[in-house]
């Protein structure tokens, strides 16, 4: 192509809208405190402030730490080992990425708050609020990004290189601690980092766990939104400070990740002809796959059960008994106006994002070996690895005011964003537009390019060849897209709950507000609802027609 | 039917990919026929040159059967269903694969995928056809078979093919002319024949008779080459002074005279004996008969002088 044509403008026209509305603010909102030193010094000297960053670092820290010491013996049990039940296992710890971590924090409320806990009924041992309980479930929600991550860099370690060590004297778990655990470890350092950035991110559960308590505890997210309820200008300057602060703590995150990548892509082999022997665990075998079945129970099975029984259970107070139950929540929430009219939206949202998303990631895909299509590729990265209460931030600072372009004299466009659902969609897309423009260009990349030169050559038009040879191919991973960014947008939480217009709940704030402050049967009922509608959807991919080789 | 010959990275493919549209050129220009398709400015399309083509990896697309994959250019020449079902049933007959019309690619072998794009490539009735190393993804036994198969496919269809191969005896097995290419450079554009018997330059000789090449001078009815002086054949005439002496395996006799070297290899191959020789850092190739000689010696049959290369 030696004229941009109507692809590279679109790919311009993209990059351009990313700069206009995710990447432009974000930077706006930092230069924003950089520019007006009074507000970021004064945000920075609160008490308020520093107890947040600790309480950041502390939690996300503390998830960190779950995530690893459970994730990385987990991850070898399942990929190297003859664990009995490894697969439901495997299936059982990664379903966790697809529930959002707030109805597990539901779940562990309801188990394990001090007064009124289903555990805590038989006299008060276990508290999950405060840091602490913050970091188990924001930990336990990131497992699979440990696990994942590790087990993928396990797959690429060949077994011989364990063996090598055993015949050089080593014993079993010596070989794993001297040939292959050096291997993973940029994978597990960068699974770990993931873990971080995610829990630095989260507000639902510290939300729930940490301020609505006794002793309110604020970490950054749960401060810029209260900043962000305080209202006016000083409101809405403080919560950008301390915004900024947050997007620093991830950025250094993100370093630390983009160096882990780097040193794990150098040292791990090609994934082919690699030998991975399943080391025979004997006698431990049994013992060890009981341990992690109970790991699961607890981490996975029992926040989900709490929310069932709560959904179902009359009366908080009632003993779990059959007798107790009742499906009145149920009728009283899903016939409910707010809660159908909210899970429409929700639905509506969710879907325009997910057909959005893939479009754009199908434009990026086609332009992403010129420059406009690299750009836009690039710039659809940083919303995606910001944290979202920076992204609604960022674009609440911008655009909550009218702005107006004069055109030609008489001809003024006002672009009227603030308090809409067209803002909560750009910040949808914005965020996750990465999923897109990643699975297509990954997609892309492993097509032949010869099937769509034979499509030319066989009298197609450059369009009529990507769509009869192109398009078919990727059907894999635009389902994929779709799919995954449905089910994180009808979740949606963090971003949702700053940006959502007054009165036009969404399923995520309506499930929140229903849990902080009125009704947990009610919430359960939708917890319960929403879980359903992410199993309905990781089926829904898993039986889609696989694409072949 | 022309051959484009040439070791890898040559410019064959590149040369085939212009005539197809799927690479521009920088300079000159190209035609099909009386047509400019290309000058730099003036570019047509690869889907309005009518070419067929058949890529080195097929490019048989997975997610459409093997009646689909042929039936496809006639779907895009806007061709009625009754007609496109018939031509797509006469090319699949061209390449024996009636039976297989409604299976999916891959359910197919090697050789089966290559025969669809065979028929896709000649479905359409192309002022050129176009083949990218059509067989080297095969194994050795399904190549000679498919070697076979394309000879006589271009006796039933008469149009134009150009034939990329970095295998000389697909080329000289195959074309009615052989463009053989080095360095993006046509060394030589002749008959097969010609090429084998009178190579244009040293690398033409070699790469395609897979001569020895001799640097050295002739001095008085001698080559001398590494300080070893070989006698030149009596009934040719050679210039006096420095040169590149070629000489084909099969015109180096082995036997009891002539030049001693010593042996380094014998290699028996079935019909003949292949014997290499040591000299200077390079060796020498022969092939004959069978000898059990202990200290064979080599004498220059036939052999052809160039100007002296670098």
């Amino acid at each position: 192509m030696r004229r941009p044509d109507a692809t590279t403008w679109t790919a311009w026209a993209l990059a351009a809208l990313l700069v206009a509305f995710a990447v432009g603010p974000i930077v706006g909102l930092v230069s924003r405190g950089v520019l007006d030193p009074e507000i970021l010094r004064r945000e920075l000297q609160s008490a308020g402030a520093m107890a947040a960053v600790w309480a950041t670092l502390r939690t996300s820290l503390g998830a960190t730490l779950v995530a690893v010491v459970l994730g990385v013996p987990l991850a070898f049990l399942l990929e190297r080992t003859n664990l009995a039940g490894r697969r439901l296992f495997a299936l059982a710890f990664t379903s966790l990425i697809a529930l959002p971590p707030f109805i597990l924090g539901m779940g562990w409320i309801q188990l394990a708050s001090p007064t009124a806990g289903y555990l805590n009924r038989a006299g008060s041992w276990v508290d999950i609020y405060g840091a602490p309980g913050i970091a188990f479930v924001t930990g336990t929600s990131g497992l699979p990004l440990v696990i994942l991550a590790t087990q993928a860099a396990l797959a690429r370690v060949d077994s011989s290189l364990e063996e090598a060590a055993r015949m050089s004297g080593a014993s079993p778990l010596r070989a794993i601690r001297d040939a292959t655990l050096p291997l993973v470890l940029p994978a597990i350092v960068s699974g770990a980092l993931l873990v971080f950035l995610s829990a630095s991110a989260a507000f639902g559960v510290p939300y729930m766990l940490g301020v609505a308590t006794a002793t309110p505890m604020h970490v950054l997210t749960t401060r810029i939104y209260t900043h962000l309820l305080k209202g006016g200008a000083s409101g809405l300057a403080e919560a950008s400070a301390a915004s900024a602060i947050l997007l620093v703590i991830a950025m250094v995150a993100l370093a630390g990740s983009a160096v882990a990548g780097r040193r794990g892509r150098v040292r791990l082999s090609a994934g082919k002809g690699v030998v991975v022997q399943r080391l025979d665990l004997g006698r431990y075998r049994w013992p060890l796959s009981v341990a992690v079945a109970l790991v699961a129970f607890v981490i996975v099975v029992l926040p989900l059960a709490a929310v069932v029984v709560t959904s179902l259970l009359a009366n908080a107070s009632l003993p779990i008994a059959v007798e107790s139950f009742t499906t009145a929540h149920w009728h009283e929430v899903l016939l409910n106006h707010r809660t159908v009219s909210a899970a429409l939206r929700s639905f509506a949202l969710a879907g325009v994002t997910g057909l959005v998303v893939c479009v754009l990631g199908l434009v990026i895909g086609v332009t992403r070996s010129r420059f406009s299509g690299r750009a836009a590729e690039q710039l659809a990265l940083w919303p995606y690895a910001v944290p979202g209460t920076v992204v609604a931030m960022a674009l609440l600072t911008v655009y909550s005011m009218d702005i107006r372009f004069i055109a030609v004299d008489r001809v003024a466009v006002v672009l009227s964003l603030a308090n809409t659902l067209t803002m909560v969609l750009l910040a949808y897309v914005a965020k996750y537009l990465a999923i897109g423009s990643r699975n297509v260009v990954d997609g892309m990349n492993q097509l032949d390019p010869t099937l769509a030169e034979a499509a030319r050559l066989c009298g197609a038009s450059p369009r009529r060849a990507f769509v009869d040879v192109v398009l078919p191919r990727l059907r894999g991973p635009l389902t994929a897209t779709f799919v995954l960014t449905f089910l994180l947008c009808v979740t949606e939480l963090t971003m949702s709950v700053l940006i959502a217009p007054p009165g036009r709940d969404l399923l995520g704030t309506l499930l929140f507000d229903l849990q902080s402050y009125a009704d947990p049967a009610s919430a359960s009922v939708l917890a319960c609802a929403v879980v359903l509608v992410v199993v309905l959807g990781l089926a829904f991919t898993s039986l889609a027609p696989r694409s072949r080789a | 039917m022309v051959a484009l010959l040439g070791p890898s990275g040559c410019g064959k493919t590149t040369t085939l990919r212009m005539i197809a549209g799927l690479n521009r050129v920088d300079a000159g220009t190209l035609h099909i026929g009386d047509r400019l398709v290309d000058d730099g400015r003036t570019f047509v399309a690869p889907e309005k040159r009518a070419l067929g083509m058949v890529f080195q990896s097929y490019a048989i697309w997975p997610h459409m059967s093997v009646a689909e994959n042929v039936a496809y250019p006639l779907q895009r020449k806007g061709l009625a269903k009754g007609a496109i079902e018939t031509s797509v049933l006469h090319a699949l007959d061209l390449v024996r694969l009636t039976t297989m019309r409604d299976r999916m690619p891959h359910q197919l072998s090697g050789g089966q995928l290559q025969r669809v794009a065979l028929a896709r490539a000649l479905v359409r009735e192309p002022e050129v056809l176009l083949l990218d190393e059509p067989l080297s993804n095969l194994d050795a036994a399904l190549r000679e078979e498919l070697r076979a198969e394309i000879a006589a496919l271009r006796s039933r269809v008469r149009t134009t093919m150009v034939y990329v191969t970095h295998d000389q005896g697909e080329a000289l097995a195959l074309a009615n002319r052989i463009a053989v290419m080095n360095h993006g450079v046509i060394e030589q554009l002749a008959a097969p024949q010609t090429v084998y018997d009178d190579p244009a330059t040293p690398f033409v000789a070699s790469f395609v008779g897979g001569a020895n090449i001799l640097r050295g001078f002739v001095d008085s009815g001698h080559f001398v080459s590494h300080e070893t002086r070989f006698a030149l054949p009596t009934d040719m005439t050679f210039e006096t002074g420095p040169g590149t002496l070629v000489v084909r395996a099969e015109d180096l006799e082995v036997g009891m005279f002539g030049t001693a070297l010593p042996m380094s290899a014998r290699l028996f191959l079935g019909h003949a004996t292949e014997y290499r020789f040591a000299l200077g850092s390079t060796s020498l190739r022969a092939t004959g008969p069978h000898l059990t000689l202990d200290e064979p010696r080599l004498t220059i049959k036939r052999a052809k002088l160039f100007a002296p290369t670098l």
